[in-house]
């Protein structure tokens, strides 16, 4: 091998790391090199002292590494003295920190997408999101007939402001119930989601069924064979519905298809 | 020589090296490898990281043949920094020495 070879194939190994990085390495290798030569080594001598190229470029790219690093730590450390100069930037700061934030919850959903949803066909998202919403509305409804039964009480029971007064904080117990129970079905989708990634009654709502229903009632089997029956009744609507969401939204395509050609 | 070893000791000669004149690569790596075995290959990218620590500077100087060459200097960090090792490495070697002298008069 002689230099320029080396020179090319260690180039080569190291094109993850910065170009002018590289340029300057290679110059000085090649310093090294003929430096050797003019010591009395030939130049075939010359490149085996460096050994095998790949634990070479291995080694490079570890050194380069650690500087990497140092070079993410400096800026910080920059922007940190600058605002202690300069406290009008706090303000620029809380934006900053308000980004990151958003940035950090797009990553989330993000990485929640690839992880739990990404493998799944838009008609089982829509099926999720259909189980979801009827999860939501289902559970007003109970929720909505307790609230106008107590009113009903407290008409009878109370009278005037007192009334209005009562009525306004059992609304507000209502709603705190019903967020309540709304963030609890967003968990057991989570969990659902996570433990079996498949889009079905059963495995979004068996678990927090089960811990709900206590688990003296484990092998309960009328507990089951309810769930399973709401699970298929379920089922079907919702693949139903979700198949003709999907018809619709072929046939949209279709048409903003043939429209496009039409323009052509 | 274990390359554990050799490792360890590298940072430390470069710098002694460095230290007690300004110096360019391949003279480098004739002293140091006069003292520690190692592969020439694998000196360049420990220049190149302690560099960037701020433990040398580089500079351009003319040569009497041939074109100008990277010179490196040892900064001040850099000093500070040998001495904190030098001293580090005679403790440690002083007492892995007592220890194995200990051995020799047990038995």
């Amino acid at each position: 091998m002689n230099k320029e070879t080396f020179i090319a194939n260690l180039r080569s190994k190291l094109n993850t790391l910065d170009a002018k990085e590289v340029d300057d390495m290679m110059a000085e290798y090649s310093e090294y090199i003929d430096d050797k030569i003019n010591d009395g080594a030939t130049e075939e001598e010359a490149i085996e002292g460096f050994g095998n190229i790949d634990d070479l470029a291995y080694e490079i790219i570890d050194a380069y590494k650690v500087d990497k690093e140092e070079t993410v730590q400096t800026p910080k450390k920059e922007t940190s003295s600058q605002s202690n100069i300069a406290p009008k930037q706090s303000s620029s700061n809380v934006i900053d920190m308000l980004i990151e934030f958003i940035q950090k919850c797009f990553d989330y959903i993000g990485n929640f997408y690839h992880d739990y949803l990404s493998h799944l066909t838009t008609g089982e998202i829509i099926k999720l999101l259909i189980i979801f919403i009827l999860a939501i509305t289902l559970i007003r409804i109970p929720l909505a007939l307790i609230q106008f039964f107590i009113i009903f009480i407290i008409d009878f029971v109370t009278l005037g402001t007192i009334q209005g007064l009562v009525e306004f904080i059992v609304g507000i117990i209502f709603n705190i119930v019903y967020l309540i129970s709304i963030v609890v079905i967003s968990i057991s989708f989570y969990k659902g989601l996570r433990d079996k990634g498949d889009v079905d009654f059963s495995t979004l709502f068996k678990s927090p069924f089960k811990y709900f229903s206590g688990k003296k009632d484990e092998n309960d089997q009328s507990t089951n064979d309810t769930i399973d029956m709401v699970n298929d009744t379920i089922n079907t609507t919702v693949t139903t519905a979700s198949k003709a969401i999907e018809d619709i939204i072929a046939k949209a395509k279709e048409r903003t298809a043939n429209k496009a050609e039409k323009g052509e | 020589m274990n390359t554990q070893f050799k490792k360890g000791v590298l940072e430390l000669v470069v710098m002694e090296v460095v230290s007690r004149h300004d110096i360019y690569g391949y003279e480098l790596v004739k002293q140091v490898c006069e003292v520690v075995h190692v592969n020439e290959g694998t000196i360049y990218p420990l220049l190149k990281r302690m560099t960037n620590e701020e433990y040398f500077e580089t500079y351009l100087k003319e040569s009497s043949e041939g074109p100008s060459r990277k010179y490196y200097r040892i900064t001040v960090k850099g000093l500070e920094q040998l001495i904190e090792l030098k001293k580090e490495w005679l403790e440690f070697s002083y007492s892995v020495n007592q220890f194995f002298k200990e051995g020799i008069k047990d038995e």
